[in-house]
């Protein structure tokens, strides 16, 4: 594919993803309570964990070297990265369910990649919320680390990225062995759980584990260091995983969907 | 020119098989056992472009399978097929852009939307310019009748104008070939009548190739001209509507509730009375040999009518009797 029609391409998916968003966010708004709700009992929610860590570091100045400012960016970028996963690829923590059910055939029967399809078809506009905690606790970084704002966005980027590919690569388990909801709800859990704590609590196998197979590292701990310090290296090695994980998430989607069974459970689309 | 061309199609779904019970459940975890089912076993057909036909069987024949592979949706375990010239499960997103579906069971409209908005997506799914679809979208619209409720959720609308823009919305892109499995199911009788009437129409105006799976004997009657039906994966008739009709649906069930009940031997030639309890009959006629005329009014002279049905036989009545005549 020539340049142009590369380009082409990327700026039609760019445009179908943001089609879908809009028509998520459309069908959303038809009720307005449930809407407003959602959003802001998340962004209160979210608070409210980084109020916990600013009464721990009340009392300690810092956790192996991390100040309650590398808190905040890692807050920053979970919710923001997490918010946007689950807003604008909201089918990707339900993908075991849809595959085992067999409701992949809609996508299946349309011009588009399946996968993406599937995965912006629904959005969980609790995510909006999460997306705005990140917005307010970059500001609460402060003007000096207000240089430190694109990155933190990029980053952010990235981590979706990161977030949905994950969840794809453990929902794709459900094309071998049917029924994998739950274990890929866990490692999901697993993943975030790891990404809200700070980097030095954890040490040897547990720090391997976060930069391999629960990426937490790519996805919170490397940004956190980049509002320390820039560093390129680190920021293409980011972006570099994020790709990785993009790549990986569609070679497992289109190996396990040669063994997709279908299925006959009666479907709406909501 | 041929829309549709299967061979040998084969699909085999590996069953795990698990023994009863607990202890059953247990002996599964640490040693699974699975078996083959040949879900379509060899079927071979071809379609020819603007022809209506039905792919009729009973649950588990492997109707949906073969639709299934058809459109791309599974892969085949063998056997080889093309739709307007592509592999499905090769082509499958070139293919998209050539075929509509419309499941029964599964809608494509967003639930909380209105019809328009499902419309208006479908259209930036498959890269449709505007100057294309909204003329295209309009005479849906009228020739659907859609315009009531364009703007209502489809969470408001009844089934029937449900099935109606369903049936809009896979048309939307001018498809070639149109898949419908079970595009009736839980309908009443007018908007049953209704989708049959369209999609005869678009097959006529357009020249759209339909295969159509049903339960239901008049979407068969009414729609197609052609019929293939289907038995534990075997194409087992290959035949016209007319000529299924002459030699396979020569019966109709009749169930009537008189005002009085019915004294002594009913005695209507070609009809066999199955049950009898005070005024409700349910009767067999044989309507190769009697008329409905006839055995209506036998029925006035036993007294008056308050509630009649009358029924065609089952997919899996024609069944029984193409297998009783030994094809």
């Amino acid at each position: 594919m020539s340049t142009a029609g590369r380009t082409g391409a990327v700026t039609s998916q760019v445009r179908f993803v943001w089609e879908h968003f809009k028509f998520n966010l459309a069908a959303a708004m038809e009720y307005k309570a449930g809407f407003v709700s959602q959003v802001v009992f998340m962004l209160l929610n979210d608070m409210f964990l980084l109020f916990f860590w600013w009464i721990v570091f009340r009392r300690v100045s810092s956790i192996g070297g991390w100040t309650f400012q590398h808190v905040i960016a890692m807050h920053a970028t979970l919710a923001t990265s997490f918010g946007i996963s689950v807003a604008v690829f909201g089918n990707s923590q339900g993908l075991p369910r849809i595959i085992a059910e067999g409701q992949l055939d809609y996508y299946l029967l349309l011009p588009r990649d399946p996968l993406l399809h599937v995965l912006v078809s629904r959005s969980d506009i609790s995510g909006l919320g999460d997306v705005a905690f990140g917005i307010v606790a970059m500001a609460l970084l402060g003007r000096e680390r207000l240089s430190s704002l694109p990155v933190l966005c990029i980053t952010a980027l990235a981590g979706a990225a990161i977030f949905t590919s994950f969840n794809v690569i453990a929902g794709t388990l459900a094309f071998f062995v049917g029924h994998a909801q739950t274990i890929s709800d866990q490692v999901g859990n697993a993943l975030i759980t790891f990404s809200t704590y700070p980097e030095p609590v954890f040490k040897g196998a547990v720090r391997v584990l976060l930069y391999t197979l629960l990426p937490a590292g790519f996805m919170v701990y490397l940004p956190v260091r980049l509002v320390s310090a820039f560093d390129p290296f680190v920021l293409a090695a980011i972006l570099s995983f994020a790709a990785a994980s993009i790549a990986a998430a569609g070679w497992a989607f289109r190996r396990g969907l040669k063994r997709y069974e279908s299925g006959s459970l009666v479907v709406v689309r909501m | 020119m041929t829309a549709i061309k299967v061979r040998d199609l084969v699909k085999v779904f590996k069953v795990a098989h698990k023994r009863p019970g607990l202890a059953g459940s247990l002996r599964a975890i640490v040693r699974t056992e699975h078996v083959d089912v040949r879900a379509v076993d060899g079927v071979t057909f071809s379609v020819e472009e603007g022809e209506t036909v039905a792919f009729i069987g009973p649950n588990g024949a492997g109707k949906s399978t073969t639709i299934k592979m058809l459109t791309g949706i599974l892969y085949p375990t063998s056997g080889e097929a093309t739709v307007t010239g592509m592999t499905p499960w090769k082509q499958r997103q070139r293919l998209s852009r050539s075929i509509g579906c419309v499941f029964g069971q599964r809608s494509q409209l967003w639930y909380h939307l209105p019809p328009r908005d499902t419309f208006e997506l479908l259209a930036h799914v498959y890269e449709l310019p505007v100057s294309q679809w909204k003329p295209r979208l309009t005479t849906l619209a009228d020739r659907f009748e859609l315009r009531a409720f364009m703007d209502t959720p489809v969470r408001k609308l009844s089934l029937g104008q449900r099935m109606r823009c369903e049936i809009a919305a896979s048309l939307l892109h001018a498809p070639r070939v149109l898949f419908l499995d079970e595009p009736t199911v839980g309908l009443d009788v007018m908007a049953k009548r209704a989708i049959r009437d369209l999609v005869l129409e678009m097959n006529r105006e357009e020249g759209v190739t339909v295969l159509l799976t049903s339960h239901d004997v008049g979407d068969i009657e009414q729609v197609c001209r052609r019929v293939m039906v289907i038995n534990h994966g075997h194409l087992v008739l290959d035949t016209t509507v007319a000529a299924l009709r002459r030699d396979f649906m020569k019966s109709k069930t009749v169930r009537v509730r008189l005002d009085s009940p019915v004294e002594g031997i009913l005695n209507i030639p070609g009809v066999e009375v199955l049950k009898r309890k005070r005024g409700n009959l349910k009767l067999l006629v044989n309507t190769a040999t009697t008329s409905m005329d006839d055995v209506l009014a036998h029925l006035m002279q036993l007294g008056t009518i308050e509630d009649i049905t009358i029924a065609d036989p089952s997919t899996e009545q024609i069944i029984a009797e193409i297998y009783a005549s030994g094809r």
